[in-house]
């Protein structure tokens, strides 16, 4: 039995194909979300309403009536604080992750007055992020900082799910990672990441495949090489924060002063937020 | 309670400023976003659930609106210190997003002058402040020589519909450098001269109360009951830390000790260890010299906490012009 969540546009005839499986639907309009919920009520999971916009988040009008409806927003930039004000006690109501770019600067502030003002909120990564000064302060932010505040991802992602004997993949977060999110577009051609689908690059087309989809050899394959770069003599099978980057960041020329002092220090963050978990009297195993 | 500087720039130049030695050397830059934020979270983590912001004038930092509506998300207190003095454009946006906040929340306190020493454009504008904010403004009167008149402070009170209390500010001197304020020796003076508005407060409602450095022996045993009896028993003759934060995240004592064992804000993991740090300071002062009166070494009520021997910053200058004999602390 399958056991993929399908990362998909919002396409009625496609859904239909989908009944009983979990779905997060991708799109651009922020006025189709409600109907996406009640189209989706009886027949399939929803796992989330992922919505790209080219708005700043300030511009963004928010409703009541999307309740609790799962909804990961990712807008490229903050906007102006004044005019988000009237909206935060909605925000804060809703059942909603906030994603910001990290291609511009005063983000990385919005992302720190979002979560100190308890709203969950993340990062997601520009194609070569230039800025790893500010993406370390706003992770040890996210994971040093002793005051109550809203998650940032993917950093409290990390932090909750490291383990230090086992490769950690924050792609989670972004719905991106093969053993748990598969994407599919109008024609029914499976992908296993967002970009791979961007670029044509399919593991198989058709639902009916999807059941099958642990004996496609594509699939199997992918599975295998996916730590393969381990193996390779490069600066990424190097670096002791492999286990956290997953190389990532594979195709950055200047490693040594952007990807791997950010990683290792997340690492480190990492370990201390594994020691905090671990802390405190254990009680013996029923 | 902390005070945050949102920006060193000021709109006007009092003649008693005691933060002037602090703004003059001023070339920073505002407070900044990420700084605000820094701050907010060490006073949350010290369980400090109030705030001030003040300046120079603090409505000139641009994000003035932005970081006072954030504390208040953040539920902080937030009192604002200024002259009331800002352009229409700041007094609107001001009026949009701030107006209707419960003064439980948020507060002003609008340091004025006397209308003689200010100008009648600065009059209109603390005009249209106090016609928009009247209802969460308290008024401020620095008092920095013995011939003040607070008169007008009772009309301002009534007419604005203000909060009915005065709090009332001694310029002090700041140690090295040259402001207007009250010698030692005229501080009696100047307390006959506040004894006479006694009538004043208790007819038209209002409580005065006293920011710190005013000795408590400048007014008689009988002027005391009558401030007690003014003041709804709230009358206090304290100097302690302030806890100043500037926008390069400095912290100082107060005003007066501004350059006075100035530290970082990243050297403190809570405002408690801040006001330790400043209150030892202090002590060590009064170790020297109990108070500005030669009688506060030896006074009960010194000993009692009920006077702190007025401002501490009259007892350092007392140091500036002799040997270095002293504790080492107090020259830095």
């Amino acid at each position: 039995m399958m056991d993929h969540i399908l990362v998909c546009p919002f396409n009625e005839k496609l859904l239909s194909r989908l009944k009983q499986r979990a779905v997060v639907i991708n799109t651009k309009d922020f006025n189709i979300i409600r109907y996406i919920n009640k189209e989706l009520d009886n027949s399939n999971k929803l796992h989330a309403i992922r919505v790209q916009t080219d708005k700043p988040l300030s511009e963004i009008h928010f409703h009541e009536e999307w309740g609790k409806i799962p909804l990961a927003v990712y807008s490229p930039e903050f906007g102006e604080f004044k005019n988000l004000l009237h909206q935060l006690n909605l925000i804060r109501k809703l059942n909603i992750r906030i994603f910001l770019s990290s291609q511009h600067e005063f983000n990385f502030t919005g992302l720190r007055i979002l979560s100190s003002l308890q709203i969950a909120c993340g990062l997601y990564f520009n194609e070569e992020p230039h800025n790893w000064d500010s993406i370390n302060d706003l992770m040890h932010y996210a994971i040093y900082t002793k005051t109550t505040h809203a998650p940032i991802e993917p950093f409290h992602w990390v932090a909750i799910n490291y383990q230090p004997s086992e490769y950690t993949d924050y792609s989670f977060v972004y719905f991106n990672n093969p053993t748990q999110y598969l994407h599919l577009n109008d024609q029914e051609q499976i992908a296993l990441t967002a970009e791979d689908l961007a670029k044509g690059n399919f593991i198989d087309q058709g639902i009916k495949s999807l059941d099958s989809i642990h004996k496609n050899k594509k699939y199997i394959h992918a599975e295998n090489v996916r730590y393969e770069i381990m193996l390779q003599m490069n600066d990424c099978s190097f670096c002791q924060a492999f286990r956290i980057c997953l190389a990532k960041f594979s195709s950055l020329k200047n490693k040594n002063q952007t990807c791997k002092i950010f990683f290792s220090d997340f690492l480190n963050a990492a370990d201390f937020a594994l020691s905090k978990r671990n802390k405190g009297n254990q009680l013996w195993q029923l | 309670m902390a005070n945050v500087l949102l920006t060193e720039k000021c709109v006007r130049s009092c003649p008693y400023c005691f933060a002037k030695k602090h703004m003059d050397g001023s070339v920073l830059p505002e407070l900044s976003w990420d700084n605000l934020i820094y701050i907010a979270d060490f006073l949350e983590i010290s369980g400090e659930r109030k705030i001030s912001l003040l300046g120079g004038e603090p409505t000139l930092n641009p994000l003035f609106v932005d970081f006072t509506t954030y504390l208040l998300e953040r539920n902080f207190h937030v009192n604002v210190f200024t002259s009331g003095i800002m352009s229409d454009e700041k007094l609107l946006e001001s009026q949009k997003f701030l107006a209707n906040f419960a003064s439980e929340r948020l507060s002003f306190t609008c340091n004025v002058n006397h209308p003689d020493i200010s100008s009648p454009s600065e009059m209109e504008r603390i005009d249209k402040f106090l016609t928009l904010f009247g209802r969460l403004t308290t008024l401020g009167y620095n008092i920095y020589r013995t011939d003040f008149s607070i008169d007008f402070i009772f009309h301002m009170v009534n007419k604005y519909n203000l909060k009915r209390h005065l709090r009332v500010g001694l310029a002090h001197p700041i140690p090295g450098e040259i402001n207007e304020y009250v010698p030692v020796e005229d501080l009696k003076k100047l307390a006959m001269k506040f004894v006479r508005n006694f009538n004043l407060f208790e007819r038209f409602n209002i409580t005065p109360g006293f920011d710190c450095g005013i000795p408590m022996c400048i007014f008689t045993d009988k002027e005391l009951g009558k401030l007690y009896k003014l003041s709804n028993g709230i009358i206090k003759f304290g100097c302690g830390p302030a806890i100043d934060i500037g926008p390069d995240m400095m912290v100082w004592s107060c005003f007066p000790l501004s350059g006075f064992h100035k530290r970082s804000l990243y050297e403190f993991n809570s405002l408690h260890e801040i006001g330790s740090f400043y209150r030892n300071l202090h002590s060590k002062i009064r170790t020297e010299i109990g108070g500005i009166f030669e009688k506060c070494d030896n006074c009960v009520y010194r000993f009692s906490e009920l006077c702190q021997g007025g401002c501490v910053a009259h007892s350092l200058n007392h140091f500036k012009d002799e040997a270095l004999v002293r504790l080492k602390e107090l020259y830095s």
